[in-house]
């Protein structure tokens, strides 16, 4: 079954996410203060449709990053791109960083209060932080100068620190933090050597390999076309 | 409040353990052995015969099973008994809206409850594990469950309605075909309940 184009799936983000999104009750929403007892709940409930829209439009994100990064670009490919698809596809790389940033904001400021943190919140907070924050890992480690860089670093600091304070009650911690580190640790460390950062010189194909692992869904070069529309078993 | 009396069904036990698991997990503060103690009390409890038989406290059981071996980083194993607890719901047509008079509208109440969960379980499973989408298209049949509190016979439970809606809505999401009805608001549907 062909992957859905992006305009498709933000048409379907709209039109289900964003409509549930609207049916949510006032004392539900996400500035409502909550009873004790559904708080958990209602953080999950925040970060599993981020969560959904990171899964979503992921593969936008590492088609633009990873593989169009490396692709020389000629006037014959800019052509077949259509102008409206490209901004979709513009929108849907959008949207999944949002999704990600925002994640990553509130899953560090919710694992700051020590009094939230059990097992159950654990599982949760670092299921969906880890996924997170690899948009801006992989972002990151292919364009290092870009713009928002600066903004990915901060990001993905900010989550290492989280996931260290996890450690005590997860035994996956201590993994998805060497999991970040082995793409981007040197990319953190040094600000003043910022300007002499350059991405990695990995092929696609080995960073959609090393990315299968942590991600759990397989996904090869092959299911990926030349243009905005991807082809695969990516599901 | 009435006291109900423990069932005989061995099946209850399993899901005693079970619960006792899960909770020993989720409070716990530090990092702990306990839920795997009281875990494999419920397997010990879990017999092959019981597969012969089909009731709800073996779906609910099976279910919660499933869902503690996930958080215990056994997916495969967790998927297994979420299956068996997906078929043992259907055998017993928890995905049916079956009016039975002398049923209370408590025990109702606690079918759609089961049933929608499951199914909460099984889309996310579904989706985490990137496994083909096999829940049933059409045939399911059951009403949502209400949002009023325990006091009128039915309990709050906000966050798993809108979970299990935006369940519900995410299906197209995957399968990119037709969309299933759309449900009603909470509101529309209580409202409807309350003028039978």
């Amino acid at each position: 079954m062909p992957f859905p184009s992006s305009s498709e799936l933000i048409g379907l983000d709209d039109s289900c996410i964003g409509e549930w999104l609207t049916s949510i009750p006032g004392f539900f929403s996400n500035a409502a203060i909550q009873h004790a007892k559904v708080v958990l709940g209602h953080y999950i409930l925040s970060w599993r449709y981020r969560n959904f829209r990171i899964l979503m439009y992921r593969p936008f994100v590492i088609q633009r990053v990873i593989l169009e990064s490396r692709v020389p670009s000629t006037a014959e490919v800019e052509m077949e791109i259509q102008d409206h698809e490209r901004s979709m596809t513009d929108m849907a790389v959008q949207r999944c960083s949002s999704a990600a940033a925002e994640t990553i904001d509130q899953i560090t400021s919710f694992w700051s209060h020590p009094e939230r943190r059990n097992m159950l919140a654990c599982w949760y907070a670092l299921y969906f932080l880890f996924q997170a924050v690899m948009i801006p890992v992989i972002c990151l480690r292919n364009n290092p100068q870009a713009e928002a860089a600066s903004g990915w670093r901060d990001q993905i600091r900010r989550t290492i620190l989280a996931i260290r304070d996890m450690v005590p009650l997860s035994a996956a911690a201590e993994k998805c933090l060497s999991v970040i580190d082995t793409p981007c640790g040197e990319l953190l460390l040094r600000d003043d050597d910022l300007q002499f950062q350059e991405p990695t010189e990995e092929s696609p194909q080995t960073q959609l390999d090393n990315l299968s692992s942590w991600l759990w869904t397989p996904i090869s070069a092959d299911s990926f076309c030349g243009d905005a529309i991807l082809y695969n078993s990516l599901s | 409040m009435d006291v109900i009396p423990r069932p005989s069904h061995q099946a209850w036990q399993v899901l005693l353990y079970v619960i006792a698991a899960l909770g020993a997990f989720s409070s716990s503060t530090e990092s702990t052995d306990i839920d795997l103690a009281l875990f494999s009390e419920a397997e010990k409890r879990f017999s092959v015969d019981m597969l012969q038989t089909g009731n709800i406290l073996l779906v609910q059981a099976t279910a919660l099973m499933a869902n503690y071996l996930q958080k215990r980083n056994k997916p495969n194993s967790g998927y297994n008994y979420l299956g068996l607890a997906r078929r043992m719901a259907m055998g017993i047509g928890l995905h049916k809206e079956l009016n039975h008079s002398n049923a209370s509208l408590l025990k109702l109440e606690e079918k759609r409850r089961t049933w929608w969960c499951l199914f909460v379980f099984d889309s996310g499973a579904a989706i985490t594990f990137s496994r083909p989408m096999d829940i049933p298209a059409g045939g399911i049949e059951v009403n949502m469950p209400l949002n009023v509190h325990d006091s009128v016979c039915y309990m709050l439970y906000l966050p798993f309605i809108l979970l299990l809606r935006r369940s519900r809505i995410l299906l197209p999401l995957l399968r990119t075909s037709q969309p299933l009805t759309k449900p009603q608001s909470t509101a529309t549907y209580v409202r409807s309940q309350l003028s039978i």
